[in-house]
């Protein structure tokens, strides 16, 4: 096993545990700060495959990437729309201020994508992991490294956030 | 509203048909080497590319499913093409995510299914990274092409929108206006038919009782009054309809021929066996029409309402010229007989909706002291 490989296990691990636990609970709809997370997975991953110089960009690394692409954004896409919303309770509200004593913007919902958001980022790294395995098989090395596995859950993130502004900015005018 | 806004769909059908056609000819020319697979597909995506621009209906689901089919086949055969077949994707993928009355997804996801596919396709000949790389861009600006020509066609929707509103205030404006023209017709009617019929029942009130009385003379007397009545009533309806048909409104009325007026009324006053104590201080000058127009009749109307409520009893009109400003104050007793009040009849409405159109000017009608007074101050020019 390599150092590489130990990395990658770790961060999707990490990864998963993370998320898979968010998918599950309620938490505040705060769309101005859901998009951090993608901008900053996103900009770290592209640092990092922009400093892996070992091989260059083949057809197939792009052919791949192209597809893992598609296929995270997807999913967020679906994530994002099968989550459900309810007006976030005053409890929840104050909890959300003291952990976040500088936050200023009111939060009026918060959301959940339950049990089948659950299924879907797992479905996200089976699919990731079935084709970094494909991957090597057919000789892409860039597939699997820790900078592409880090864009793709930035693509993942950013999908689902998009998905997500569309639907709260339309509750808000209903609410308006 | 020119032509080509009306149909804004024609030009860009003309545009998308001449590439349709353009990328067949190269085709036919450059790629009749490759494997017969590339070939079909390739024409496949253009003959649905071109079907599509004939299909009138864009909602249609045909056309919805032209343009995948058009993408798709396009994409797998744009690496074995070397990117000629590029054209009818760029143009589908615009054309989907351009079509305002579609979710957004689904344009995105077209797009995103033609990337996936331009690499699979790819994936039987030997291409540059580079130029997979460009292709993956020509899509990338499609959809930046497709959002833009979007949000055109919404704002396109939405200024038409404003434009049918905008028709629709004005109908109503409209309608405003004729209803306003309606209510000045019926004030003039009643104030013209109430003033003249009122005055004859009067008369031949008197005629009958004279008669019964068998004062013959005297009831003859009475006839001719009411003759003369009826005649001036029908001049004056005639001046009113006259008045509708060509409007009189603007032109000023002279001195003379507004105390021209004011005499006619008093005389007929007189002549229903009224008694009038008349008076004017200050200099009398020439009027606006509307003006003039206000004063004679809030003057006939006050004198019908005192013959009505207050028969026999002496009517005091007074009408003060100051520097900007005339003023009209007709009262009359109030007699037992009549109820304390404020007799509610359509001439006073007429009345108070004539003067409050114009500017500056109020009408009281009250009881003071026993009389019952109606004030009308307007602006003079």
């Amino acid at each position: 096993m390599t150092i590489q490989t130990l990395i990658n296990v770790a961060v999707i691990l990490v990864l998963v545990g993370w998320i898979g636990i968010r998918q599950l609970a309620w938490r505040p709809v705060e769309v101005a700060r859901m998009w951090r997370m993608p901008l900053i997975l996103g900009v770290v991953g592209v640092i990092t495959v922009s400093s892996d110089t070992s091989a260059a960009l083949t057809t197939l690394d792009i052919t791949l990437l192209v597809i893992e692409l598609a296929v995270s954004l997807g999913i967020g896409a679906l994530m994002g729309s099968i989550a459900r919303f309810r007006p976030i309770s005053a409890a929840a509200k104050a909890a959300h201020f003291a952990k976040n004593p500088k936050d200023t913007t009111d939060v009026t919902l918060e959301s959940s994508t339950g049990g089948w958001g659950l299924g879907l980022w797992i479905a996200f790294i089976v699919v990731r992991v079935g084709i970094d395995i494909w991957a090597g098989a057919v000789g892409s090395t860039i597939a699997a490294s820790t900078g592409v596995i880090l864009i793709m859950v930035a693509a993942n993130r950013f999908s689902r956030t998009a998905v997500f502004a569309a639907r709260t900015s339309r509750v808000a005018v209903i609410h308006s | 509203m020119n032509p080509s806004a009306s149909n804004p769909g024609m030009l860009s059908k003309v545009l998308s048909l001449a590439g349709a056609l353009l990328v067949g000819y190269w085709l036919i020319r450059e790629f009749t080497d490759e494997p017969v697979w590339v070939l079909v597909v390739s024409l496949v995506s253009l003959v649905a590319w071109i079907a599509f621009i004939f299909v009138s209906r864009e909602r249609s689901v045909v056309s919805a499913l032209l343009i995948i089919l058009s993408a798709v086949t396009g994409a797998f055969a744009t690496g074995p093409t070397a990117g000629l077949l590029i054209g009818p994707v760029i143009a589908a993928v615009l054309t989907m995510i351009g079509m305002p009355h579609r979710p957004t997804w689904h344009g995105v996801v077209l797009a995103l299914a033609a990337a996936v596919v331009i690499p699979i396709g790819a994936l039987s000949v030997d291409i540059q990274p580079l130029g997979l790389v460009s292709m993956e861009g020509g899509l990338a600006i499609a959809v930046i092409a497709g959002f833009s020509r979007r949000q055109i066609r919404v704002t396109q929707v939405q200024s038409l929108q404003l434009l049918e509103q905008r028709i629709v205030v004005e109908e109503e404006k409209a309608r405003g206006a004729a209803l306003a023209e309606r209510q000045t017709v019926a004030r003039d009617i009643h104030d013209v038919l109430a003033h003249s019929l009122g005055g004859l029942v009067l008369q031949l009130d008197a005629v009958d009782a004279l008669l019964e009385a068998g004062r013959v003379d005297d009831a003859a007397v009475r006839v001719k009054n009411a003759r003369a009545m009826a005649a001036s009533g029908l001049a004056e309806a005639r001046r009113a309809v006259d008045a509708l048909r060509d409007d009189r409104r603007g032109e000023p009325v002279t001195a003379p021929e507004f105390r021209r007026t004011i005499d006619e009324l008093l005389a007929a006053h007189l002549s229903l066996g009224g008694s009038v104590d008349f008076s004017v201080t200050g200099t009398d000058r020439e009027l606006d029409f509307d003006v003039a127009e206000a004063l004679r009749r809030t003057l006939q109307e006050s004198l019908t309402n005192a013959r009505k409520h207050a028969p026999g009893a002496p009517v005091a009109v007074r009408v003060d010229w100051s520097r900007r400003r005339v003023e009209l104050e007709v009262s009359n007793p109030v007699t037992a007989a009549v109820p304390l009040a404020a007799p509610a009849g359509h001439g006073l409405v007429g009345m108070k909706e004539r003067v409050a159109a114009l500017d500056g000017a109020s009408v009281d009608a009250a009881f003071v002291d026993g009389r019952f007074v109606v004030h009308t101050r307007l602006v003079t020019s």
